[in-house]
């Protein structure tokens, strides 16, 4: 960059050089035209004598070339002036300088009416050196520029052919199934390992997707097995039986209400999933939790009122967010499924509605509880508190209200409300 | 009544018409989409059951096709797909009610009986009767005997629709879509202690009870005394 500067003030400074000797050239062409050959070197001689001699180079040749005045011998081996003006500027060989180097020249020659040959020159030596000194340079610049720029290069694409091939080489191990495999991480934390760290945070979410897949499976088998055998046996021990009808319609009652039993458990998994999948936020629109609590509160005040509790609602205000309205409503109506199976009677279950900058719904009672050291595997999908494996449900009640508040970007918490278990849903307003 | 019934599955296809017929059904059968269509447009049937997957053309396919002929023969629609955006699909393809498999067969009855009935014209009724029960919409007033019973919101509700489909069994899936708008299945028994509240109102100690209990199907709001 400083060498274009430098280069083209010098260009500059030789354009000057030019319009000089073009000037010079003119101004001594009008004096000598029209004069006779004595006037003419009288002319020359004054002007080489004079300040401008110590600058410029004069020469005032016969029409043959031959030395009539001014300050150079010698006519320069200047090409022929063309007929009706002159070639424009030349550089010639001035001989050697006091330092014994080459010196150069450079003006130009007219030719005058009478056909003496005028020349107006500038010694341009340095200027040349100069010049010369820059060229090379900016030649050498140039040279490092691009070896560095072609070694940079080469040593940049090797370092990322490295990288890529480190993470093609970690996908391709993923891909033949090593899940536990991360795609390398650096401690410079530039852009490839932004990319590594996106790849690997996708790569722990299919993990534990299918983590959650392998699990879910894992308590569907064990979870279908029990009652599937039970089915099972009984209709054998029926089959073994002397045909009778009255015992076979047992049988069979028997068998439908273990099947229904069966299929919701397939339904509370089959809406997990549905939620967990995030497919139904297309459906969201405005919903009034309010609205929403009261429908289920009155829905179940009868069924818990035969049970001996006390429900009521405690929502002071309409409380509007963006919402799939079947699911909050599971989600409540799971939550006093579950408060109207644990809650011993005579107790009171309370839903409150809150607005503000976050939504909650909470579902508070004053029964057992649940242990502390419980409450993070309550969430679990088929987890029942171990002293109620006698009381019928699924175990997916929480699960399935987990799911919904993450479906809507929120969060469900256990509390103690001594005595007494809060579950709260927590819920953004957009 | 006749009853169309287009399933590829053969085994529920045998278990659907012999059932269909023990209840006093005529029905005929059609394996695949394309015989399925034929005969839905050639024969005169009360309603139509329409599996959702069908070999050569599907259910919701065969509904569309007789609806842009004209045809409003009520369809209910079967398939093993529940989601919401499943029953939107099924019923905006012309399909009159959509049931999810499995199914309990007597959901399936008292869903037939309520669309074939739901078709005749009903002029607007502001009474709803049965018996000597009786239910002004207008002044959302109910009485037995011309004795006035008190109501909740809920309890009206789900006495107008028993009103609306008297005699018919209604089951607790058709009750918890059409009174309470739910999609899913609550796991406490609600709907049995509403309407044993309901029955308490309505029935008392009545020499003739109105609502009855259908064992493993639902509820029935008798007719006949």
């Amino acid at each position: 960059m400083l060498g274009v500067v430098y280069w083209s003030t010098l260009a500059v400074q030789q354009s000057r050089v030019d319009a000089e000797i073009a000037r010079e050239t003119e101004r001594l062409y009008g004096q000598l035209r029209d004069r006779t050959i004595s006037e003419m070197a009288a002319v020359v001689t004054r002007t080489t004598v004079g300040p401008r001699g110590r600058t410029t180079i004069y020469m005032l040749a016969t029409q043959r070339r031959e030395y009539i005045a001014g300050n150079l011998r010698d006519w320069p081996g200047f090409r022929e002036d063309t007929p009706g003006g002159a070639p424009g500027m030349q550089e010639f060989p001035l001989g050697r300088t006091d330092e014994g180097r080459d010196a150069v020249a450079r003006g130009r020659a007219v030719t005058l009416p009478t056909g003496e040959r005028l020349l107006v020159a500038r010694n341009v030596t340095e200027l040349n050196d100069l010049r010369d000194l820059v060229t090379r340079w900016l030649l050498a610049a140039l040279g490092v520029t691009v070896a560095v720029g072609l070694g940079g290069g080469w040593f940049l694409s090797r370092r990322l052919s490295s990288r890529l091939d480190a993470v093609a080489r970690n996908s391709q191990a993923i891909l033949e199934g090593d899940l536990e495999r991360r795609m390398p991480v650096s401690p410079r934390g530039d852009e490839f390992d932004a990319l590594a760290e996106s790849l690997n945070r996708m790569l722990d979410r299919i993990e534990s997707l299918m983590k959650g897949m392998r699990e879910v499976s894992d308590s569907i088998a064990h979870d279908m097995r029990s009652p599937l055998s039970r089915l099972r046996s009984r209709i054998e021990v029926a089959l073994m039986q002397p045909p009778d009808a009255p015992a076979y319609r047992e049988v069979l009652r028997q068998t439908v209400e273990d099947m229904d039993g069966v299929l919701a458990m397939f339904n509370s998994l089959l809406t997990i999933a549905l939620a967990e999948s995030g497919a139904s936020r297309e459906r969201f629109a405005p919903v009034d939790l309010r609205a929403i609590a009261e429908d289920t509160v009155e829905t179940y005040e009868p069924a818990a009122e035969e049970r001996g509790l006390r429900l009521t609602l405690d929502a002071p205000v309409p409380v509007t967010l963006r919402g799939d309205p079947q699911l909050l409503a599971q989600a409540l109506a799971n939550l006093l499924d579950n408060a109207i199976k644990y809650v011993p009677a005579p107790g009171s279950v309370t839903v409150r509605v809150r607005g503000g900058e976050h939504v909650t719904f909470e579902v508070a009672d004053d029964g057992p509880g649940i242990p502390a050291s419980f409450r993070d595997k309550a969430f679990e999908r088929f987890t029942r508190v171990e002293q109620s494996r006698t009381t019928p449900g699924s175990g997916l009640g929480l699960s399935l209200v987990r799911a919904v508040a993450r479906l809507h970007g929120g969060e469900v918490t256990l509390a103690d409300a001594g005595p007494g278990l809060v579950v709260g849903v927590h819920l953004p307003r957009a | 009544m006749r009853v169309l019934l287009i399933e590829d599955d053969r085994e529920a296809a045998r278990y659907l018409s012999k059932g269909l017929a023990e209840s006093g059904h005529v029905v005929d059968h059609a394996p695949d989409g394309p015989q399925g269509l034929v005969l839905a447009t050639s024969g005169t049937y009360d309603v139509l059951i329409v599996d959702r997957m069908l070999p050569g053309l599907d259910g919701l396919s065969i509904v569309e096709a007789l609806r842009k002929n004209g045809s409003t023969v009520p369809a209910l629609i079967l398939s093993a797909r529940g989601s919401v955006d499943d029953r939107v699909a099924g019923l905006r393809a012309g399909g009159d009610d959509y049931l999810t498999k499995p199914f309990a067969f007597a959901e399936l009855l008292a869903r037939l009986d309520a669309l074939v009935r739901r078709i005749r014209p009903q002029a607007v009724e502001t009474v709803l009767r049965v018996a000597d029960l009786e239910m002004d919409l207008l002044a959302r007033r109910v009485t037995r005997g011309g004795r006035p019973i008190e109501l909740k919101p809920r309890e009206f509700r789900i006495l107008e629709y028993l009103l609306r489909h008297k005699g018919q069994v209604v089951t607790r899936t058709m009750l918890l879509e059409n009174v309470w708008d739910y999609s899913f299945d609550p796991q406490t028994n609600v709907i049995d202690v509403h309407m044993s509240r309901l029955r308490q109102k309505v029935d008392g100690d009545a020499e003739r009870p109105l609502l009855q209990t259908v064992r493993g199907a639902g509820y029935r709001l008798r007719e006949e005394p």
